[in-house]
């Protein structure tokens, strides 16, 4: 057997390319052949300077801050089509002319009818009593149907729709509560598919500035990002963009507020652009801050 | 396949984000560190993750479901990866990010190793791009031949061609390193 082929089964030994069978035949024949131990030593001295599996470790905030690019990328990708939309255009379709004023009504009928059927009676907030955990069993993006596992005083399965007030006012108070991580993370990620009323508005806002886990924080921002109108949202983006010790949830918050030229929120990126950790966070703000002042025609901000 | 995992797939193919997002968030850090190790820089590395990502997304429609929704997604990323390197063709420059990329074994190691990561990347560039995709696949992360075969499109005999050339190619540029 020549040096290639001893060096080759040497390989395929370091690999974990053997079965049980060859690395024992292997193993004994290091014992008669000088020169494949030899060659095992000096591939060995190779591996211990650099062993096998030992590549790049992904920082903890690189994955997030790509998993925040990721999920932004995805959007605009293409939203998934809402209920209203796919009913309009199915309408629209058959009669463009009435295709919004037909899915109107069919939208009206159906939470009217489901508001009537399918959520399961007697299970409002006051009788459940404290949550201690949650856990999302089902969601349908497109329907909005949500299935609930809670855990109160004894677990119990809930279903109706994340339109319905009882489902919202529910999942605000859980978020709020002291749950495990996960069932708080898919939590968030299911408020943000409904955050029109004040409830869920606190809830993200109180998730964003208080929740110990980046991924809900980051959750958070998602779900208010919609609603960054609104000046109370604005200053909870803001203080998570200035504070927040988790470059994704300030990567999150930063392109969240992008677009805004208030003078609060261009302070922050001002300030941004100058003193974070994040080059990416550093240049957002920067394009953002500047693009803001190119539109006040030089004047000074 | 998973039932689990076939249903996210099939709700990401009609467009739901958030099930690609759950689809791939089992192998999204490695997938992170496999274009590191293959780009050698944060910054690029995201360019690459974010590029591939997208692919997979964009391309889910044409995954047949018949192997491994991982091997698949470490093949686009591959991909991505060398189609990067061939465009833009840069040294690594640690600077060049906030973020800076450590080795998996603690911080005493990484002082001892700064001198031979530098080395190493530029003996990975030295490398072709079958020699460098094999050594960072089976010997960086740890992948099988078997299974870096799938992700490479070729054959097992043929990876271990690519990566015992490849740790030849590394060990002669290393040698100084390695002899001290």
């Amino acid at each position: 057997m020549d040096e290639k082929e001893l060096r080759e089964r040497v390989l395929n030994f370091l690999y974990g390319e053997m079965s049980a069978e060859e690395e024992n035949s292997f193993r004994a024949e290091l014992e008669e052949n000088a020169e494949l131990a030899r060659l095992l030593a000096e591939e060995e001295r190779f591996n211990g300077a650099l062993p096998v599996g030992s590549g790049a470790e992904v920082p903890e905030e690189l994955l997030q801050e790509n998993r925040v690019l990721m999920r932004a990328a995805l959007r605009g990708e293409g939203e998934i089509p809402s209920v209203w939309k796919r009913i309009a255009e199915a309408v629209g379709r058959l009669a463009p002319q009435i295709g919004y004023a037909g899915g109107a009504l069919a939208i009206l009928f159906c939470g009217v009818l489901l508001g009537r059927t399918a959520f399961v009676p007697g299970a409002e907030r006051e009788e459940i009593g404290r949550v201690v955990d949650l856990r999302v069993r089902a969601f349908d993006a497109a329907s909005g149907r949500v299935r609930l596992e809670l855990s109160a005083i004894s677990s119990l399965e809930l279903e109706g729709n994340l339109g319905d007030r009882e489902v919202q006012e529910l999942l605000a108070t859980a978020l709020q509560e002291d749950m495990e991580p996960d069932a708080r993370l898919q939590v968030a990620e299911l408020l943000r598919y409904q955050t029109t009323t004040t409830e869920i508005r606190r809830a993200l806002i109180y998730a964003l500035l208080e929740d110990e886990n980046p991924g809900v924080r980051i959750e958070a921002v998602e779900g208010l990002k919609e609603l960054a109108d609104d000046d109370q949202v604005r200053q909870a983006l803001c203080q998570a963009l200035l504070r927040d010790e988790n470059p994704g949830v300030r990567v999150a918050a930063v392109e969240a507020l992008r677009e805004f030229r208030d003078q609060a929120t261009l302070q922050v990126l001002k300030q941004k652009m100058h003193v974070d950790d994040n080059e990416y966070i550093r240049a957002t703000a920067r394009q953002a801050f500047e693009r803001a002042r190119d539109a006040e025609d030089g004047q000074e901000l | 396949m998973n039932d689990a995992e076939r249903n996210l797939i099939l709700k990401a193919r009609e467009g739901d984000g958030m099930a690609f997002a759950r689809l791939v968030n089992p192998y999204d850090r490695r997938i992170l560190g496999l274009a590191l190790d293959m780009v050698g820089n944060a910054e690029d590395a995201r360019d690459v993750f974010q590029d591939a990502m997208l692919a997979a997304y964009r391309g889910l429609g044409k995954f047949k479901m018949e192997s491994e929704f991982s091997t698949w997604l470490y093949r686009i990323a591959v991909n991505r990866a060398l189609t990067f390197r061939k465009q833009r063709r840069r040294r690594f420059s640690p600077e060049s990010s906030g973020v800076e990329v450590t080795d998996r074994f603690g911080p005493e190691r990484d002082l001892l190793d700064a001198e031979l990561r530098g080395q190493l990347d530029g003996a990975l560039e030295e490398l072709s791009a079958k020699e460098r995709t094999a050594f960072v696949l089976c010997h960086r992360q740890g992948v099988k031949i078997g299974r870096a075969a799938e992700m490479m499109n070729c054959s097992a005999g043929a990876v271990k061609s690519y990566l015992f050339r490849g740790r030849e190619k590394v060990k002669r540029l290393l040698r100084d390193y390695m002899e001290r």
